[in-house]
């Protein structure tokens, strides 16, 4: 046993471990995701694409910009513009309130970014790939987790969406 | 490379810190915070003391970073384990600035806490 060690050796220790989780993923045929809830409906994107996810702090109003930005938040930073997906999927914000302050999930994609708000996450799951639903936009396919129905969003779309926004203003 | 870590539990998760950070281990205190509030990470079932039936497994941490002592109370049991490379559960990014990373021990995931970073949370506005 070796004696107390500092925040600094656990640090490394960490990042020795930093095994590619793409390797991972490949040999297990699924993907790593992160999960969410908006209201009663829950999603899933690529935790590839996923940048962070960060407690919301405030968002402060854009003039001019299309109906689904919401504005932009602070993220270390930055400032990442926030897209109203609930407005977006027409998405009943009734359902379980959320139990925590909301959750910003930080969405890149090339050197673009936007975030979500989402009333609750459940962190990076390993998920099977999503059956298609045939509808081409926002939603990829859907998949079964749990009890629940997620739909797996196409990141680069939901980017798409909001830089073709910032652009018409 | 192996380095020594003590573990807790925060609610219905497992956390743990650098063993050389925790100055003490002491009672429940009224005021001191408990870590789920320091990390906001009130989830479901998720509360001080979720898997115990009183507050007797409470206990607060004394810990030192660079000089600054920081109190927060954490659940029980509390221990002191060495981890090595290959209890580290390997993942592109933990997604916080609070965690450094993830071992699993004894069947159970435990967040290894920035202990730079609980002092920020600390003094972090709101």
């Amino acid at each position: 046993m070796t004696g107390p060690t500092s925040n600094e050796e656990l640090r490394e220790l960490v990042a020795s471990a930093g095994a590619p989780v793409e390797t991972i993923a490949a040999a297990a045929a699924t993907t790593p995701m992160i999960a969410f809830r908006i209201g009663p409906r829950w999603f899933a994107v690529s935790a590839a694409e996923v940048r962070e996810v960060v407690t919301l702090e405030a968002i402060t109003p854009v003039p001019g910009v299309a109906q689904q930005i919401l504005g932009v938040a602070l993220v270390r930073g930055r400032l990442v513009p926030i897209l109203d997906l609930a407005a977006l999927l027409d998405c009943p914000r009734s359902g379980e309130p959320a139990i925590t302050r909301p959750r910003l999930i930080v969405l890149t994609h090339g050197d673009d970014e936007a975030a979500l708000i989402a009333d609750e996450t459940v962190g990076v799951l390993e998920l099977p790939p999503p059956v298609s639903t045939g509808d081409a936009g926002l939603v990829r396919g859907e998949l079964r987790w749990s009890t629940h129905i997620v739909a797996v969003l196409d990141v680069s779309t939901i980017i798409h969406a909001v830089t073709a926004a910032e652009s018409r203003s | 490379m192996s380095v020594a870590i003590m573990r807790f539990r925060a609610g219905a998760s497992g956390y743990a810190v650098a063993a050389g950070c925790v100055e003490g281990v002491g009672p429940a205190r009224p005021g001191v915070p408990h870590l789920v509030q320091l990390l906001d990470a009130r989830t479901a079932g998720d509360h001080p003391g979720a898997h115990h039936d009183d507050s007797d497994h409470v206990r607060t941490l004394r810990l030192v970073v660079r000089g600054q002592r920081l109190e927060v109370a954490v659940d029980g049991p509390i221990d002191v384990v060495e981890i090595a490379r290959d209890d580290i559960t390997p993942c592109r990014s933990t997604l916080s600035s609070r965690i450094l990373g993830f071992a699993r021990l004894d069947g159970d995931m435990y967040a290894l806490l920035d202990a730079d970073n609980l002092f920020a949370a600390e003094h972090a506005p709101g």
